[in-house]
């Protein structure tokens, strides 16, 4: 675990860091990636509304949709503070996974 | 990019999940005939950090957002198999747990970001560099590496977008799911990656390259 203390602080800075993706764009009055459109923002851009699109866009909804614990308006220092939370969230899931996927494979491989 | 559900028709996705599950099949043979137990720790790391840097959006001001996917980096580092399985696990968890790309997506999502990233970035670095090449040209490499395999991942999302008007039209001519052609589509993808998002992957790859070839040379796959 210490030889790679390093790479965890560096983690732990970048989820620190994370609010700069939503407080940049924020300031620069950047919106969503291109082709990252509710199917709303769609209509509103070609006047029309995709069927296929409007039906699988309502496939699945995700426990913390879009990295958001409050809503969509919410003030930014809310939704930094969502931002820091399921970055620490992610990491913690990712690390677990890959930990329990490698473990599984190695196991595999010595049988 | 991570394409959310509704953009890709059945007849898109439904293949690009054929390619993402047989290169999941190609990884896990390979890493049983060959496990290096170094390398686990590093796998977890590399796919909490390619999670991590893909909550990074950088703005276009007044228009859109674009993200580093630090795919490139992780396969020269580690190789682009493993690199396959990092940012995979990366899409996977922000689909399912944040909605950030769609469950229909995540196949077409993982063969950009996951399988195309990482084998050209790998190949264009091979290509650009021969044995006892110098620092400087290691890391001229490095971003390059990282700017060219952005874009074709990009160009190639581009093209699943584009082709939606073509293969699934309702009788009414409408598009069903992504509604702008490839002329559309592909120009934009392409435009902002070469402009702005390109050069953040390049940037990314660079400095991370750079910091383990002084302190951990003997670890970088793509050297060896």
């Amino acid at each position: 675990m210490k030889a790679y203390k390093k790479y965890i602080i560096f983690l732990g800075i970048l989820v620190i860091l994370s609010p700069l993706g939503i407080i940049i764009p924020d300031y620069f009055k950047a919106v969503n990636a291109w082709g990252e459109w509710s199917v709303e923002s769609v209509k509103q851009q070609t006047g029309k509304e995709p069927a296929g699109m409007k039906k699988d866009s309502k496939l699945y909804k995700a426990p913390i949709s879009d990295y958001n614990f409050g809503k969509k308006g919410d003030p930014l220092s809310k939704l930094s503070v969502s931002y820091i939370i399921s970055g620490l969230i992610g990491t913690g899931v990712i690390l677990l996974l890959t930990f329990g996927i490698t473990k599984l494979i190695t196991r595999k491989a010595t049988e | 990019m991570h394409i959310p559900d509704g953009y890709l028709s059945p007849q898109t996705y439904v293949p690009l999940y054929a390619v993402f599950i047989a290169s999941a099949a190609v990884v896990v043979k390979k890493v049983k005939a060959k496990v290096d137990k170094k390398l686990v720790p590093f796998l977890g790391m590399a796919a909490a950090f390619s999670f991590l840097i893909m909550m990074f959006n950088v703005p276009i001001p007044g228009g859109t957002t674009g993200h580093a996917v630090g795919a490139a980096i992780i396969a020269l580092l580690f190789g682009p198999w493993v690199a396959f399985v990092a940012v995979s696990v990366a899409i996977i968890i922000q689909a399912l747990v944040f909605g950030d790309g769609g469950i229909t997506a995540i196949g077409a999502n993982c063969v950009n970001m996951a399988l195309i990233i990482p084998f050209v970035a790998w190949y264009v670095f091979k290509f650009l560099v021969r044995k006892n090449a110098s620092a400087t040209r290691l890391s001229i490499a490095a971003f390059i590496s990282g700017y060219l395999s952005i874009n074709v991942a990009a160009i190639m999302a581009g093209i699943e977008f584009g082709i939606q008007p073509l293969v699934a039209s309702g009788a009414d001519g409408n598009p069903l799911y992504a509604p702008y052609p490839l002329s559309i589509a592909v120009p934009a993808m392409a435009v902002e990656h070469l402009v702005l998002f390109g050069f953040i992957e390049a940037i990314v790859t660079l400095l991370i390259f750079r910091y383990f070839y002084k302190n951990n040379k003997g670890i970088i796959e793509v050297l060896k």
